[in-house]
């Protein structure tokens, strides 16, 4: 029952949800596809308005078509596999060399959806190339959305190709919308110009301008076109908007604004009220009579990402999406909800972002603006000011700035939320009483991350080691290093790094690795005034480290002007060791399994960064943010929260494992009775052949089809105990000291122009100025 | 009479609420930071952040390392400016030139400069290659105490014109007759210098000192564009530990320091007014 409802919680949140999220009467999350555990079920290739219809184009395992109808509220779902099929098939019977078709631009043109579908055709002398196209419009027939010619004129097609190595192709086109009964479209030429295109509808004639570092483009006033551009003059850049005349080819500068970490983008022109409209930092924003220096918040707005068109609807809400949402959202500021929280995602958490919809769709009364691009400034400043801008705030545990504002109390307490106590009492210890201080609950970890060296069980075995071989200390590996030549010789087909990794590469990659082993060693002690890295063990271990005979391993030196090119691949052999291992909860399978090492005698460790989300004290609104965090919580990626609770042991399927299982048990099924039905022995032998390999591949999917495995739990549940969350990181600390001879140092050591003992020494000495100087 | 003086309010007013507003409530509403823990409930700590500070041992550091570069520098630089300035007054043709020239450090901006003077006092640079020619020891000038030796040069080299400036135009209000007369007597340059020419400029000179002094505790920008925001110990600063405790967000050691810092300068400052003012009694 248990595996019943988490798959059916899974499904319900990775599969594209369509909720009626509401920020003022008559907002609407038309379609949201979200991306937890980060596997993306669909993307939004376009949403359109057409009547009062809107039509969303899904791509994802299976092409769809969503129409959501706003007189009613209700919304059907399209298959579009047969239409797009069936083109293909039309194109390869046309093409005696074989051929396929590509929608190149959706829009909506007299409340008719329509694509501009690219013809291709392969050739093995030339290539790919586009040999035409034709304006199809979509119908919905039963349960089907069909592409069917269009009585719209065939456009001037030569301006959309380009050449590229003798191949052609239909240019990408970034965005594109109508005005009046032309067709706008941007793209890039060959030298990687902007180029604006224009369609008349009516008689097919284009038009093309040129113009440079073009951000986005929509329409203006008096059949001008608004663009922006990005300024990077100046500390911050700035975007420049400016209409742009086609008939002159003039361009006029309405204004310059500073960026300050974050661009407008989505822009839509209203002639009705001379307003325009833009996205930037969750927010929907107005300026009246298109006067960009008093600009005005009219909504909030999730979006994140540069999308499609905008487009308005009669009764004057916006028609905004992108990839991943399409929403509806109401111009008129009088309707706003009272009560907005603030979000500050500046480390670009899903769960932060995710849980917008889950909560706006339960809570109606309060709306919630995401700002993901803005700039961090000091959050103590922010504090000492009794600032209530921002209701939520999240870091990195590690940070300096966290460890501040959770010492001097600067985190609203959530022991109102008996939810989010019961999650963390569910924590490992470590991390539990991280996020509490007197009793209060005061952050909500919300992602997890960390890595180590890796190891191949399999490679390992192979040279004949067993799990007790397994170096538990540094000392212990570079013994086993010093071992493998002659192991590596005797077995053949192993080697220790894979080939693109240089010498120098790997001296830098174990060094980092011994320092942050290191400095789990150092954490463990608590006692900071004893914090020194110029200590006998490292001093031993770095001896050790610049001792290791790379020639002898078979590992190439870094050649002057190495390019990428020079690299010999190697997928033959089998690599022993890996840099980067996840040492959290990995949500895909690997091969290599996390080496947990010690540096002295002091017992293995390792450690893993967590981002934590926390409520200002100074909120007005700390039990919607509380509320908010509960949300959050739903959201937040199973690996995550698989790392922090060892109470989270259920295996996970992949949200599309039922589906892509139904599929292959349907193909065996047809190849069973297609082999039953085979007469010719050669037919037989084919037949079988293909359905050895499906019962293979239904095998494997049993056994390797895991979002989170059973296998990857029970690993991780085993080094658990000796993970710790990084809560002091002498790296993070000199980063945010701002000294910036801290990285010529690195350099030198990079560039292997001093020794590791070298480095030591220098940056041990800034470090104990740091200690002494304390907090 | 007492109507002027009341007339004298409402012209008075602007400038005094800009006092006001930005000095006498930042350094009151500084001081109710140094007493404070710094916290959510922002506790009253009296004095414990006073004694923190004083006993901790960079603070100290830096401290010193700021008194004793100050020392160097402030009377390096008061009485190379001075012979300067006396120079200069001599040179008749293209004088204005030259006062202009020395000038000119002062108005460039130190991180310009800066990647000049790392490549002259670089191990393999300009410096050491005439050490070598002169058959002595080259010398790692960027590193270790050796590094006050850049620092202090870049000091004076920027702030030497500013002084000139004002020592020359306290020169230029000397009566031209009095170094007649002298010259007559068989008065030598040294003793013009110091017989007429110090006496009469003794507030300019003065007014110099405090300047070059006030520079020099704020020594700060050189070190840490050579050094960073952790120079070696002989070249840390106290401007080098306010600025770490503002970026750790201490802002409550960074007040306290300041405070500190102030009192000792006010202390400092006031013997040198006591001083000039004897100075002056008995010397006019």
């Amino acid at each position: 029952m248990k595996k019943i409802l988490a798959l059916v919680l899974v499904l319900m949140l990775t599969l594209g949800l369509s909720i009626g999220a509401q920020a003022a009467p008559g907002d609407v999350t038309v379609w949201y596809g979200s991306n937890n555990d980060g596997y993306q079920m669909g993307y939004l290739q376009t949403a359109l308005l057409a009547g009062n219809r809107i039509w969303c184009v899904i791509q994802g395992s299976k092409n769809e078509l969503m129409v959501y109808d706003r007189d009613s509220g209700e919304q059907k779902t399209y298959n579009m596999e047969e239409t797009l099929a069936r083109l293909d098939a039309e194109r390869e019977g046309a093409d005696s060399e074989g051929g396929w078709t590509e929608v190149s631009v959706w829009f909506a043109w007299q409340d008719r959806v329509c694509a501009i579908v690219s013809f291709y055709s392969s050739n093995e002398e030339e290539g790919q190339s586009a040999v035409g196209g034709a304006v199809y419009e979509l119908t919905l027939e039963g349960n089907s959305a069909i592409l069917k010619e269009s009585s719209i004129p065939a456009l001037d097609w030569e301006c959309m190709l380009e050449q590229n190595d003798g191949w052609v192709n239909s240019r990408y086109i970034r965005s594109s919308f109508c005005m009046g009964d032309q067709l706008w479209t941007l793209s890039y030429d060959d030298s990687g110009n902007d180029v604006i295109n224009s369609f008349d509808l009516t008689d097919g004639h284009s038009e093309e301008h040129f113009l440079q570092n073009l951000n986005s483009m929509a329409a203006g006033p008096d059949g001008k076109l608004l663009v922006t551009q990005y300024n990077w003059e100046g500390e911050e850049g700035s975007t420049i908007f400016s209409l742009f005349d086609p008939s002159s080819e003039s361009m006029e500068v309405l204004a310059n604004r500073p960026m300050t970490g974050a661009s407008p983008q989505n822009l839509y022109y209203h002639a009705g009220n001379n307003n325009l409209y833009f996205t930037e930092s969750g927010e929907l924003w107005a300026a009246e009579n298109l006067d960009l220096e008093h600009v005005t918040s009219v909504n909030d707005c999730p979006l994140a990402w540069e999308g499609g068109a905008v487009q308005m609807t009669e009764d004057g809400y916006l028609l905004l999406h992108d990839s991943q949402t399409a929403v509806l959202r109401s111009t008129d500021p009088s309707l706003r909800k009272e009560v907005s929280l603030h979000v500050n995602d500046f480390n670009y958490v899903n769960a932060l972002d995710s849980a917008y919809y889950a909560f706006t769709a339960k809570t109606g009364d309060v709306s919630v603006v995401i700002d993901r691009n803005g700039t961090q400034g000091s959050i103590l400043n922010a504090m000492m000011n009794h600032d209530d801008t921002v209701d939520i705030y999240c870091l990195d545990m590690a940070s300096s700035q966290f460890s501040v504002l959770y010492q001097r109390g600067y985190m609203a307490s959530m022991n109102g939320s008996e939810k989010l106590n019961a999650v963390v009492d569910s924590f490992y210890p470590s991390l539990a009483s991280a996020v509490r201080t007197d009793g209060q609950l005061v952050a909500l970890p919300i992602y997890a991350s960390g890595d180590a060296l890796g190891i191949s069980m399999k490679t390992f075995a192979k040279l004949g080691y067993t799990e007790a071989d397994l170096p538990t200390t540094w000392d212990g590996f570079f013994d086993l290093l010093a071992e493998l030549p002659a192991k590596m010789e005797s077995v053949g087909g192993v080697i220790p790094f894979n080939t693109w990794f240089t010498a120098q590469d790997i001296r830098v990659n174990l060094f980092n690795s011994i320092l942050t082993c290191y400095q789990n060693y150092l954490n463990a002690r608590e006692d900071r005034s004893s914090y020194a890295f110029n200590t006998p063990i490292t001093q031993h271990l770095l001896e050790r480290l610049e001792a290791v005979d790379y020639a002898a391993l078979g590992i190439r030196e870094r050649s002057e002007g190495e390019e990428e090119d020079g690299i010999v691949y190697n997928w033959e052999d089998a690599v022993l060791f890996e840099f980067n291992t996840p040492l959290t909860m990995g949500n895909y399978n690997s091969e290599f399994s996390p080496m947990l090492m010690a540096v002295a005698d002091e017992g293995v460790s390792g450690s893993y960064h967590v981002t934590a989300a926390f409520i200002n004290p100074y909120s007005s609104h700390v039990n919607e943010a509380v509320a908010y965090l509960e949300s959050v919580w739903d959201c937040v990626d199973k690996a995550s929260a698989y790392t922090f609770s060892p109470e989270n042991n259920e295996p996970i399927r992949y949200p599309d494992y039922e589906q892509m299982r139904s599929d292959v048990e349907s193909n065996l099924q047809q190849a069973r009775t297609a082999l039953a039905e085979a007469v010719e022995e050669e037919e037989k032998r084919n037949w079988q052949e293909t359905v050895n390999s499906l019962e293979e591949n239904l095998k494997e999917m049993e056994t390797g089809y895991w979002s989170i495995s059973p296998q990857a739990i029970a690993s991780y549940q085993a080094r658990a105990p000796y993970l710790k969350p990084m809560f002091y990181d002498f790296t993070s600390m000199m980063t945010e000291s701002g000294d910036y001879s801290f990285y010529d140092v690195l350099m030198r050591f990079y560039q292997g122009e001093c020794t590791s003992l070298e480095l030591l020494e220098q940056l041990d000495e800034k470090y104990q100025m740091m200690i002494r100087e304390g907090n | 009479m007492y109507r002027k003086k009341r007339s004298v309010l409402p012209f008075l007013l602007p400038g005094l609420a800009g006092i006001l507003l930005f000095y006498i409530i930042p350094f009151f509403g500084g001081i109710w930071y140094s007493v404070t823990d710094g916290s959510f409930k922002n506790n009253f700590v009296g004095i414990n952040n006073y004694v923190s500070v004083w006993n901790n041992s960079m603070f100290q550091l830096g401290l010193r390392n700021t008194f004793e570069l100050s020392l160097i520098c402030s009377p390096l630089l008061w009485f190379l400016s001075f012979l300067f300035a006396l120079l200069l007054s001599r040179i008749r043709p293209a004088g204005a030139f030259f006062r202009s020239s020395v000038l000119m450090p002062y108005l460039m901006p130190s991180s310009a400069v800066l990647i000049v003077w790392l490549l002259w006092f670089d191990f393999g640079g300009p410096v050491n290659h005439l050490l070598s020619a002169l058959g002595m020891e080259r010398v790692s000038w960027l590193r270790g105490s050796e590094l006050r030796f850049p620092v202090v040069l870049m000091f004076l080299w920027k702030n030497l014109g500013f002084c000139v400036v004002i020592f020359t135009a306290a020169l230029q209000s000397i009566p031209e007759a009095l170094y007649e007369y002298a010259t007559l007597e068989g008065a030598s340059f040294t003793k013009q210098a110091f017989h007429i020419t110090l006496p009469l400029i003794v507030p300019s000179a003065f007014l110099v000192l405090i300047l070059t002094w006030i520079n020099a505790f704020k020594i700060f920008k050189e070190v840490y564009f050579i050094g960073g925001a952790y120079p070696d110990e002989p070249v840390y600063t106290l401007q080098n530990y306010m600025n770490n405790m503002y970026g750790k967000l201490n802002y409550q050691n960074v007040t306290t320091a300041a405070y500190i810092f102030a009192l000792m300068v006010f202390a400092l400052f006031s013997v040198l007014f006591f001083l000039q003012r004897r100075a002056q009694r008995g010397l006019v």
